[in-house]
């Protein structure tokens, strides 16, 4: 048998390690974390490559705390940068979160989610961060997050996620299970050119005309590397167009309301969604990650039963992407929520439902996955 | 023979064992292999405890031939123990007509008769000198039984994943449990037809005993 | 004066409303002057040095300087003076902290910050007291000493900075006042210009928060203070009576490379194996 077309790399690969390859390919050249599992793949795959490229930089620091601030440095620097880590170390990082979303810092963190509160399940999934990805930061702050639910998923979630840090100069959570991130499955190696990939727009007025915080037409102001002559002022406390701290309220309200209108406005670029046979479904089911891969055996099942069933996987969980949900309300009879938590993202659904579909919750805490049969029982 | 195309659906494996004896590195050959050399979709997934040693560790592999939903094992056709521990704790995962694989000289009792068994650890030990290499030796008397598996393939990802210092060694294991099972275990084993029909019974009965434990 | 002048317009931001934040008689504002001068008389561009600065008094001290000033999260200057500086090590990074920044909240960012010999230049004004809260003890204030978190008088003992920072591998570790401002300035210079961690402690007077509670009269009683108190190492070695008296001026001076050094020789070792494989 011979081969003329060419062959595409392939590699039998964790969750984690694809996250690595898919941050590669986004043009990832600094990471700088603290092992926890488990997440720690993608620290340790990091490792060995980051040294390899021309400029690449990898860092273990001491906390969760310092590899955010690292990844924030280097972000403000000019690199695309990322973290990962899980439950416990996504908690230390929330108080850097909230600056990187109030300094419009680019970052990418993938939290791979345990079981359970505190030291919990450690080796075993859950999908309890949901919420804390949302709101864990104190203060109002916008931010995006993704989820992914099988392996080539998180290669491309979190080229998904560089993008759209670099985009809309902001934080982005990528939230991983257990599940996902110690799966192994075939990928296709990211090829350059496979992925449009997008960097932070710089600015291309001279640097005595530059306000790093003015309004643009997307709401997204240019951002130039550190020591590139523009000389600025990066601070946490609430800002002037200036980038210095001012509590004038007209001022105050400005920033926060052009920092969640940058991502407002683009709900329809930000808001993924997979469809499964949901253009007929009577009993839908709304899943994500590694559950979103029960769902999908269950929906199947369904069908062969004679259940007119569907599923919708989001890949973005926030901001919630209501207008895909609410429709699918509005012409269903019933809609499933599981999930390995007490019901995070249920409580989303429930708040766009309005009375239009019964809403039913599927959750797990026992650090168990859902089972396709739990799900089915549920919908047929 | 072994190594026929052929069409699966969801055909589930778990090898499983203690920690310290390579099950996950087994996991990761024969998925590697499977996944990359053969024209199958394979998830694999893992559990083990926090030791790195002794505790129970088992690696589980989805192989089929449409895209896998659901990652995890449901339900076993295959059952590889290295452990009496792990005999007890997963036989009765496997589908009534799934196979049982053990290691002879470690396991002392199996739930029932129905069992295929070769001497893996006293394989490796005396046979090769290298008792490291159990897991490789288990992993060709696997190849062997899958009938859908071609050994070269699994051959050439046990050469891929290991280092030049123990590469011929193990392939030497991987050739002994190979010929070893080939001599003593008989024909591969055989695959449900998935066209067959009535498997979907089968499984919605014991996706309750799953979902309940 | 003329000069003085010249710096303020050469290096203090003329879109920043002055006067200055801090009280009457606060040494945060010489500090900043010595941080201008060593800059300047090291020839720095402006648009390659990057001050990072914590929370608190000394904070605010970012917002005044026309270089890249990031004002950091409490504690965290030092994590993300780190990833700037491996980022880019061709940027000269300020951190500049107050004691409760650097030593307290900060405490584990500054011993991995000296271990890792990371190329930053830390200067750490310390005034022993938290200021900008209203005068709470830190893990500098003295022992015995009175804050509004220690009304009856501070029980814990203070960190020795200069053993902390030595003893966890920085490459150069110094300490100077408000008072011996000439000194301060030639330390901030030295500790820019030299290769890994650098530490620079700058005692510098609290008479709103720290002063009034514990005895002083005045914020020039405080420097009078300093000033008696302050004697160079070399001198302070030899005094027979040390009790209360504060050795001034540089104490480590390594001169060993960073870890951004160390790195970016990892990555060519690197790379040239693979260029010899090939």
């Amino acid at each position: 048998m011979s081969q003329v077309r060419k062959k595409r790399r392939e590699a039998f690969l964790l969750g984690n390690e694809a996250v690595v390859e898919g941050a590669l390919a986004a043009g990832c050249t600094f990471y700088a974390g603290y092992p926890i599992t488990p997440s720690t793949e993608i620290m340790e795959t990091m490792a060995r490559r980051l040294p390899q490229l021309p400029d690449g930089v990898f860092l273990q620091m001491e906390d969760e705390i310092a590899s955010m601030g690292a990844v924030i440095g280097a972000s403000l620097a000019g690199r695309k940068a990322m973290t990962a880590t899980s439950g416990p170390g996504f908690s230390l990082m929330q108080e850097q979160i909230g600056y990187a979303a109030m300094t419009e810092t680019p970052l990418v963190l993938v939290d791979v989610m345990r079981g359970g509160a505190s030291t919990g399940l450690p080796t075993s999934p859950g999908q309890g961060d949901v919420q804390q990805a949302r709101w864990g930061s104190h203060g109002d702050h916008p931010i995006l997050v993704l989820s992914a639910a099988d392996v080539p998923e998180c290669l491309e979630m979190t080229v998904t996620a560089f993008n759209f840090a670099e985009k809309y100069r902001t934080p982005v959570v990528l939230l991983l299970d257990e599940i996902t991130a110690h799966t192994r499955e075939k990928v296709s190696l990211p090829e350059p050119g496979d992925f449009e990939v997008f960097s932070r727009p710089v600015p291309t007025m001279p640097p005595e005309w530059y306000k790093p915080y003015e309004e643009t037409l997307r709401g997204v102001p240019p951002m130039p590397p550190l020591g590139t002559g523009y000389r600025f002022h990066v601070t946490g406390l609430s800002h002037d167009l200036l980038g210095f701290p001012t509590s004038r309220p007209e001022e105050v309200a400005a920033l926060v309301e052009r920092q969640f209108r940058k991502i407002d406005r683009f709900f329809h670029d930000v808001q993924l969604v997979e469809h499964v046979m949901t253009e007929d479904a009577e009993a839908l089911v709304i899943a994500y990650g590694c559950v979103a891969r029960s769902a999908r055996l269950a929906v199947r099942q369904a069908r062969e039963a004679g259940v007119r069933a569907g599923l919708l996987v989001l890949k973005t969980l926030f901001p919630f992407p209501r207008s895909h949900v609410e429709k699918l309300l509005r012409s269903c009879r019933l809609a499933v929520v599981p999930e390995l938590n007490v019901g995070q993202i249920s409580r989303e659904v429930k708040r766009v439902n309005e009375g239009y579909a019964a809403v039913r919750t599927i959750n797990r805490v026992d650090g168990q996955i859902i089972a396709p049969a739990q799900i089915l029982k549920e919908i047929a | 023979m072994n190594g026929h195309d052929m069409v699966l659906s969801r055909y589930e494996i778990r090898l499983s064992g203690l920690g310290g004896q390579g099950i996950l590195t087994m996991g990761r050959l024969l998925g590697q292999a499977l996944a990359l050399h053969h024209d199958y979709y394979v998830t694999q997934t893992q559990s083990y405890g926090p030791e790195a040693r002794g505790g129970a560790s088992r690696a589980d592999l989805v192989v089929s031939s449409e895209p896998i939903s659901y990652p995890k094992t449901e339900y076993l056709d295959l059952l590889v123990a290295l452990s009496q521990e792990a005999v007890g704790s997963y036989a009765h995962y496997l589908k009534p007509r799934g196979t049982l694989v053990v290691d002879t000289g470690l396991v002392r009792q199996t739930p029932s008769n129905v069992f295929l068994g070769l001497p893996f650890t006293a394989l490796a030990t005396d046979g090769l000198g290298v008792p490291q290499a159990t897991n490789v030796v288990a992993l060709g008397a696997v190849a062997w039984l899958l009938p859908f598996a071609r050994p070269e393939a699994v051959r050439k990802s046990l050469k891929a994943a290991l280092p030049d210092k123990i590469r011929a060694v193990n392939i030497k294991a991987f050739n002994l449990g190979y010929s070893e099972a080939k001599k003593r275990l008989g024909e591969p084993v055989a695959v449900p037809d998935p066209t067959a029909g009535g498997g979907d019974d089968e499984r919605m009965e014991l996706c309750n005993i799953m979902a309940d434990d | 004066m003329a000069e003085v002048t010249q710096l303020i317009h050469q290096y203090l931001r003329h879109n920043k409303k002055f006067p200055l934040v801090f009280c009457p008689g606060c040494g945060h504002g010489i500090v900043l002057g010595s941080l201008v001068r060593s800059v300047h008389a090291l020839g720095l561009s402006k648009d390659e040095v990057v001050v990072v600065a914590g929370i608190g008094c000394s904070g605010r001290i970012a917002a005044y300087v026309d270089f890249n000033t990031v004002h950091a999260t409490h504690g965290r200057a030092l994590t993300i003076a780190t990833g700037i500086k491996m980022a880019n090590p061709g940027l000269t990074v300020i951190a500049v902290m107050g004691d409760g920044d650097a030593f307290s909240i900060g405490g584990n960012h500054l011993i991995h910050a000296a271990r890792r010999n990371i190329g930053v230049t830390a200067l750490v004004l310390n005034n022993f007291i938290y200021g900008m809260t209203g005068g709470q003890c830190s893990s500098t204030t003295p022992e015995g000493a009175y804050s509004h978190t220690s009304p009856m008088g501070q029980l814990e003992a203070a960190f020795d900075i200069v053993e902390l920072t030595r003893a966890a591998g920085a490459s150069g570790v110094a300490r100077g006042t408000v008072f011996h401002v000439k000194a301060l300035d030639g330390l901030i210079a030295a500790a820019l210009s030299q290769p890994g961690f650098n530490l620079v402690e700058a005692l510098t007077p609290c008479f709103t928060q720290y002063g009034r509670g514990n005895g002083f009269k005045s914020a020039v009683d405080m420097f009078k203070w300093l000033k008696d108190k302050a004697v160079p190492l070399e001198a302070y070695e030899k005094l027979e009576d040390k009790a209360g008296r504060i050795p001034i001026g540089v104490f480590v001076k390594r001169d060993a490379p960073g870890l951004e050094t160390r790195y970016a020789a990892m990555r060519q070792r690197l790379l040239e194996k693979r260029g010899g494989a090939a």
